[in-house]
């Protein structure tokens, strides 16, 4: 019955740590679970395995060590690397291009372009994977890295394009008309005086895109069997094929997310454009 | 002619890359293909489709799968609609939570798989030993039948809520709050002010967030492939895992293209929908 003599501003004030509290106790519910697996990969296998859970212990390296002793993580690392550089870095010079004609230029059925190329998130990854693994299976193009690229590429591609098209709608028109009429060519204005610009569009852009391929699971499993091998397979199969090490296992798993947890630092003030393919300006 | 050249290198790749294999996997769909006997393969027309309409265990993958969308799209939308209000209300670190708060969206499925493998460990799972605490469970989770697609929609419920709650915070974010005072000079209420002010101004965006939900969650693979395969039994095989299995591990390519054909008219057909009757205006 207190709370009811309680005046306006010190009602107002318990409104504000009750939100603080429930939001503080949401956040560390979502977050607990990150934690934990970042102190079993610091835990010896008798302390993992400890219960009730340990949350004191002596921490060691051995896990790391472990995991980045093995030639195979580190080759699975490269492999990750190069197909997330390559395919990212196409995505850009093929998409960035044809979104900036597609937010200059009006055309019949440009609609109907876009929506195509928005339906392509639409196509479920295991039906889509099929003709590539036969083709890719006739050219002997499994298990390579062109093969992971060119699968990574049928989703950054309109990925990109639907991201930027967003962007360069934002920019004023003006300001390329200016530099066409002091003499820019249209490729010069695209490229000196448009991309610069759009820098942080084009960041973000490349961002979720390198995420996106350094997480995929289910193409990498179908095209690659051992040369190409991405880092989620490597992870995977480390459970696969040995008695779980969790130790080990959260160790590998907590380097698979340092690039993805950095990347993410970048894009804070992007992220709704990023999840909604541009459609949602935050 | 520039435009063209702006153009035409993405959609030469678009179509050989995106348009290309999707006629080829319709194609596929029309065929007997069995990858061990290439040889024998031929046109059998709507034969796959007429087979699958009376497979029951296409029939059990497509329940799952309407189940565990609905599942996860009810559940996130109500918990995000809590916790973007309260994001909304919060004055002091809002940017620190929701860095924290957004991190799950963008961890790699494996990661996810196996830190909820371990949190639902019958034996050194953190969730039973806190359950415990409140005399609930032991839980078996990923490990029965009947709490293992509940078990999987958790795991959805923990990764992608973050992503929803961005969306309508975004939302709220953008309504004037002149138009929140007016309501409130009327004597709206604040279920009211939610129900008929909020809501409808942030349906937009609302919308499109739903539109990638229902997308993602009708695809749902890698979580549920590498946690139960499917299993116990075909207690979580979607549509997406049974494809699989029938392609992959039966090696029936052209009745797991048909399969995933029936998916992509699923998903086309749910996309239609949402567009139409949310009024999703995508310029």
């Amino acid at each position: 019955m207190r709370l009811f003599s309680l005046d306006a501003a010190q009602r107002k004030r318990l409104g504000s740590i009750l939100n603080t509290s429930i939001l503080l106790i949401i956040t560390i519910l979502f977050f607990l679970p990150i934690v934990w697996a970042c102190l079993m990969s610091f835990k010896t296998r008798v302390d993992a395995l400890a219960m009730p859970p340990k949350w004191v212990f002596k921490p060691t390296m051995a896990n790391y060590k472990a995991v980045w002793g093995d030639g195979r993580f580190l080759k699975y690392t490269k492999n990750s690397l190069i197909i997330a550089a390559a395919s990212t870095g196409l995505g850009l010079v093929l998409g960035v291009p044809a979104a900036y004609s597609l937010a200059r230029h009006r055309f019949k059925g440009q609609r109907a372009l876009l929506l195509g190329i928005l339906s392509t998130r639409m196509i479920p990854p295991v039906a889509f994977v099929i003709p590539f693994f036969i083709i890719f299976t006739r050219l002997s193009l499994n298990d390579t890295h062109t093969a992971v690229i060119i699968m990574h590429l049928t989703i950054i591609l309109g990925y990109v394009i639907w991201m930027m098209r967003s962007y360069f709608m934002d920019i004023p028109k003006e300001i390329e008309e200016a530099a066409l009429v002091d003499g820019c060519s249209v490729w010069q204005t695209f490229t000196r005086i448009v991309l610069p610009i759009s820098a942080p569009g084009l960041g973000t852009s490349a961002i979720f895109s390198f995420i996106f391929s350094w997480n995929e699971f289910l193409y990498a499993m179908v095209m690659t069997t051992v040369e190409a091998k991405t880092l989620p397979l490597g992870v995977y199969n480390w459970v696969a094929y040995e008695e779980i090490m969790w130790g080990e296992l959260t160790a590998a798993s907590v380097i698979a997310m340092i690039p993805v947890i950095i990347f993410y630092g970048f894009v804070q003030k992007a992220l709704v454009r990023g999840l909604t393919m541009g459609a949602v300006k935050g | 002619m520039q435009q063209l050249a702006f153009l035409s290198p993405a959609l030469i790749v678009l179509v050989a890359v995106n348009i290309l294999p999707v006629f080829y996997t319709i194609a596929t769909s029309f065929q007997s293909l069995h990858l061990a006997y290439p040889g024998r393969n031929k046109f059998i027309g709507l034969g796959n489709y007429i087979s699958i309409l009376q497979d029951s265990r296409f029939w059990n993958s497509l329940g799952l799968t309407l189940t565990y969308v609905a599942g996860c799209l009810t559940i996130e939308l109500i918990l995000a609609f809590c916790i973007a209000l309260l994001l909304a209300k919060q004055t002091k670190g809002v940017g620190f939570i929701r860095g924290v708060l957004l991190l799950p969206i963008f961890l790699t499925p494996i990661v996810v798989a196996f830190l909820w493998r371990l949190l639902f460990s019958p034996s050194l799972g953190l969730l039973n030993y806190f359950l415990a605490f409140f005399g609930l469970g032991p839980y078996e989770w990923i490990y029965s039948p009947q709490q293992a697609l509940p078990s999987l929609i958790i795991i959805d419920i923990w990764q992608r809520t973050p992503e929803l709650v961005l969306i309508i915070f975004t939302g709220l974010l953008a309504i004037p709050q002149d138009v929140i005072e007016a309501a409130a000079v009327d004597g709206a209420s604040p279920w009211q002010l939610f129900w008929n002010v909020k809501v409808p101004l942030i349906k937009p965006i609302l919308m499109v967030g739903i539109l990638f939900r229902v997308i993602d969650l009708s695809k749902v693979f890698d979580v549920i492939y590498i946690l139960t395969r499917g299993g116990p039994g075909i207690s979580t095989e979607t549509l997406s895992l049974y494809t699989y299995t029938m392609g992959f591990s039966f090696l029936r390519m052209g009745y797991a293209s048909a399969l995933g054909m029936i998916l992509f008219a699923i998903i086309l057909l749910m996309s239609f929908i949402i567009v139409r009757w949310g009024e999703v205006d995508f310029e």
